[in-house]
């Protein structure tokens, strides 16, 4: 065969030499496996053929750590974990589904995740991330990450029309000296905002409303900047399944083959380093991509295609492998189209260039589809078929320039063993001196990660498409932070789907199983504020993690995924799909550099009656203000102890029972009503960063109603004593409600054996007003003010 | 070789030009740089002639309600350095591509060659060269994607 790599006769010094040098990311055992079915098969491997299987055999696309047999020893304890997704996040799935009956339509088997919309459509779901090339390439590498996640949800099932996006980010700290940063990394702001940019501009031109996000801001970011793209896709029932047929022809749609991103997925499976080159960069064409979109969807209506698949990473090598699994299939390399001469087969094969589409299209309708594409200015070219023969022949001008079996690609490869190690900390309650209340909260809505995105939400199209209900940014001025937004993506209907997320990757620094549970309920509490229920909640699990080989950093892991399986048991709430980024390290002159361990959660949320919304301003004067929930001393890693240098303090917790009664209750409360003086439910909102005072001052600029409360009336566990504590606590499954003020009786009543308390109440004038424990006022501060304080920090 | 700049007419505003000068006085805090102003640059490649560019530039590079445009000189009015952004050789230049596909339209399908194209930033103020090339490698260019150059203007 032609191109063939001297492999068989290779020691295991040369193995891993080689794996090195051509960038394959294979260690030494994945390699003396491959090296045992070639000295089998008789023959040399061919370059391309070891290229399709460093490809399909990458972190990115085979999950190895996530399916790893894991040694996790925690405080001593030994135990075998068998596949941390099997064990925990599919059993998670699985229990949930038994309960949830017809909800859950393709679970992790498909690009994205679909549950059950109405009686006519579904919704798919996908969170992807593209950390690696943003931190090179800031406005590409996100143009291309949105670009991707739209072409996951599009390549779904046949293929779901996107409706929504959503976009968190974790940047080093933005004020950050520039001579402080080291040589090979972009300043924090630039990638900000090239990031920003590369988000506004991909989604605003496919005319995709971005509706929800958060940025958070870390030095350990620094080297690698996290970019989360979300997309929401709807698809019409009975959509949902694919199969390309023995026969069908392969057919590449879109954008044409070069040599962007060759090695895209294996780089993903590589520490950064100061040398890291261009190798990794894609280019974005959201008007090319927008073309491939309203052609596919034409296509799908008139059941031109078995199949389909976006050509992300890994491109046609991962788009065909997959697709051609069960089958087999053969490509003839040089009928793919391409932006310039001089490609070699093999960087035809794994080439990532950007808005391509794999299809399998049957031969009787070929014409039919051309000609539809060729009508929309989108090209389409047969490039091979799919063939019963269980192999995967690649050939170029005729010659077989590959040849591989579809079972050893994707069936191969020995499992990864894993050591992983856990130690609880003691953790101590701490007692804060109370000072002055009033500065702490404004310097508190100044912080980064609380204040205000509004410069960023604003270069965002949420309007396009005419379906936003809860938008992100509600209030008497259309600036205050709404918690999740609300979608109704068909007109004439009034089903709609929420969209929220929870991070929190500071709590992971005392124990990351209580950063899962609170990024699982933060995600939650944001669904039910603006009127969702437990019932239509599906999750997404985005794990960027550092170096898995460090048996910290694995043990880490092992604590969060134990978190998610157990909160999301405790709601019953299934996760649809996900994806896992390692190797988030940079070294810089030796020293080696992680991120804090990031789980972030995305959910969406089912609603039947949209109109049932609810947004998180103060609405009028006179009504009543609740907390429901119960507060405790859990500073712990939250934004007070950040800002005041404080290590020490409890982690928040979940209490998973109490928690699930709160919010079915309080699910009850908000639904009840049509017009707003029938409602008992006014305004909800999450308390989360920066706690009660935090929400509260939040709700009350946002309505620029006047709010009046007192800590001593806050449902509190016994031993908290500081008014600081009270008021900033970032204790979990709390929401501040503001209760209609003649129906006090029926939310109570709604909400009997629940942990609420009545506060305070919506006053007159222009301020918030707070009593301490001691009955005096502590806090009183302009309104106007305090929203200056929230705004100032991220105005650019 | 043709070289075509399109320019904001002065009347409007300069949204990329007014975000530019603030990206170079609050994060590069370079605070000598009075005003900017952003022009697109499109090079093709091919054997036109000047009435075929003409046409190119009028109904295909410009928005003539709001923008004007120069072939084979350039705008420099009053600015005391140009800075001129282009992708590496062998990085996809999508909008040179969209531009090739335009410009067959107008030309009936034919042309032998093809489009790259540069973003051109002016800059007014009392800059010195150690500021100007700060300005390209901190904020304009990219080195892994991006080439840049810069000239004093008179």
């Amino acid at each position: 065969m032609k191109n063939e790599i001297k492999f068989i006769g290779l020691g295991e010094k040369e193995l891993e030499t080689l794996s090195k040098d051509m960038l394959l990311s294979l260690n030494l055992k994945e390699m003396k496996e491959i090296q045992e079915h070639y000295k089998n098969l008789g023959r040399e491997p061919a370059q391309i053929e070891l290229e399709t299987l460093a490809q399909t055999w990458s972190e990115h696309c085979k999950h190895k750590v996530f399916n790893a047999l894991i040694d996790y020893v925690e405080d001593g304890k030994v135990e075998k974990i068998d596949s941390l997704f099997r064990s925990y996040i599919v059993k998670a799935t699985d229990e949930a589904g038994k309960k949830k009956k017809d909800f859950l339509v393709s679970v992790f088997s498909d690009n994205a995740g679909i549950v059950k919309f109405n009686d006519e459509f579904n919704i798919a779901f996908k969170v992807e991330t593209h950390n690696h090339p943003s931190a090179l390439d800031p406005y590409g590498g996100a143009n291309t990450g949105i670009g991707g996640v739209i072409r996951d949800v599009l390549g779904c099932g046949l293929g779901a029309k996107p409706i929504a996006n959503t976009d968190i980010f974790c940047f080093g700290e933005f004020d950050m000296p520039a001579k402080d940063v080291p040589k090979g990394i972009l300043h924090p702001k630039r990638i900000a905002k090239g990031v920003r940019a590369g988000v506004r501009d991909y989604g605003n031109r496919m005319g995709i409303p971005t509706v929800n996000g958060a940025i958070l801001f870390e030095e350990r970011y620094l080297g690698n900047p996290l970019v989360f793209c979300g997309t929401v896709g709807i698809i019409p029932k009975g959509m949902e399944t694919k199969a390309a047929k023995d026969g069908d022809l392969i057919i590449s749609v879109g954008g044409k083959t070069g040599r962007d991103g060759i090695h895209g997925a294996t780089f993903s499976s590589i520490e950064l380093d100061e040398s890291t080159s261009a190798a990794a960069v894609q280019i974005g064409n959201a008007i090319e991509e927008k073309k491939v979109l309203d052609v596919i969807l034409q296509a799908r209506d008139r059941g031109l295609y078995t199949a389909i698949t976006d050509c992300g990473a890994g491109g046609f090598s991962s788009a065909v492998g997959e697709m051609g699994e069960e089958l087999g299939a053969e490509v003839h390399l040089e009928k793919a189209p391409l932006k310039y001469e001089g490609l070699a087969p093999w960087e035809i094969w794994v080439s990532e260039a950007q808005e391509r589409m794999v299809l399998s299209v049957p031969p009787k309708h070929e014409k039919e589809f051309i000609e539809l594409c060729a009508n929309e200015d989108v090209e389409a070219t047969v490039i091979g078929e799919f063939v019963k023969t269980g192999m995967l022949k690649l050939l170029y001008n005729g010659e077989i320039v590959g040849d591989l079996e579809m079972d050893f690609l994707h069936n191969g490869g020995p499992r990864r063993e894993l050591k992983a190690k856990w130690e609880n900390k003691k953790e101590e309650k701490i007692s804060i001196k109370t000072g002055n209340l009033g500065e702490d909260l404004r310097k508190l809505l100044s912080h980064p990660n609380i204040a205000s995105k509004e410069s960023t939400i604003r270069q965002y199209d949420h309007e396009v498409q005419g379906g936003s209900i809860i938008k992100p940014l509600v209030g008497a001025e259309n600036d205050g932070p709404g918690d999740a937004a609300i979608v109704r993506p068909l007109l004439d209907k009034n089903d709609g789907v929420a969209i929220a997320n929870g991070i929190n990757p500071m709590y992971g620094d005392i124990d990351p199983y209580w950063m899962a549970a609170s990024a699982v309920d933060e995600a939650v509490r944001n669904i039910i504020s603006v009127g969702g229920n437990l019932e239509g909640i599906a999750l997404l699990d985005n794990f960027c993690w550092g170096n898995p080989e460090k048996e910290d950093k694995l043990g880490e892991l092992v604590r969060t995924v134990k978190g998610c399986y157990d909160t999301a048991t405790a709601y019953d709430l299934p996760f649809i799909s996900g994806k896992d980024s390692f190797y988030n390290e940079f070294i810089l002159k030796g020293k080696t550099i992680a991120i804090p361990g990031t789980l972030l959660i995305s959910a969406i949320g089912v609603m039947k009656d949209c109109r049932k919304r609810i947004s998180m301003d103060l609405k009028e004067e006179g009504n009543l203000i609740y907390v429901v929930g119960k507060t405790f001393n859990e500073m712990g890693a939250g934004h007070f102890a950040l800002l005041n240098g404080i290590k020490e303090g409890a982690v928040p917790k979940v209490r998973f029972k109490e928690a699930r009664k709160n919010f079915e209750s309080l699910v009850k409360a908000i639904a009840v009503g049509g017009k707003n003086d029938e409602r008992i439910v006014r305004a909800c909102h999450d308390c989360s960063e920066g706690g009660l005072g935090v929400a509260i001052a939040e709700m009350a600029f946002a309505g620029m109603k006047s709010a009046e409360i007192e800590l001593g009336k806050v449902l509190q566990e016994e031993e908290i004593k500081e008014d600081a504590v009270i008021l900033f606590s970032e204790s979990n499954s709390r929401f501040v409600v503001e209760v209609n003020a003649g129906k006090k009786k029926e939310f109570e009543e709604i909400m009997k054996g629940c942990e609420i308390s009545e506060i305070g109440e919506v006053s007159g004038g222009n301020e918030l007003a707070i009593k301490g424990l001691s009955g005096k006022e502590i806090v009183k501060e302009n309104l106007s003010e305090l929203k200056e304080s929230w705004k100032k920090t991220l105005r650019w | 070789m043709w070289r075509i700049e399109v320019s904001l007419l002065s009347e409007f505003t300069d949204s990329v030009g007014t975000g530019t000068l603030s990206d170079i006085k609050e994060d590069l805090l370079i605070k000598s740089v009075e005003s900017v102003k952003y022009v697109d640059v499109y090079l093709i490649d091919a054997n036109l002639d000047e009435n075929s560019v003409k046409e190119i530039a009028e109904k295909l590079l410009i928005d003539p309600i709001t923008q004007e445009f120069k072939i084979n000189s350039e705008f420099s009015n009053g600015f005391n350095w140009a800075i001129e952004v282009s992708l590496h050789k062998n990085v996809t230049d999508n909008v040179g591509m969209t531009a090739e596909e335009g410009i067959r339209d107008i030309l009936g399908g034919k042309l032998d060659g093809g489009v790259r194209t540069a973003r051109k930033y002016l800059l007014k103020g009392k800059l010195d060269e150690k500021e100007v090339k700060r300005i390209c490698t901190d904020l304009l260019a990219n080195g892994i994607i991006e080439n840049y150059s810069y000239k004093k203007l008179d």
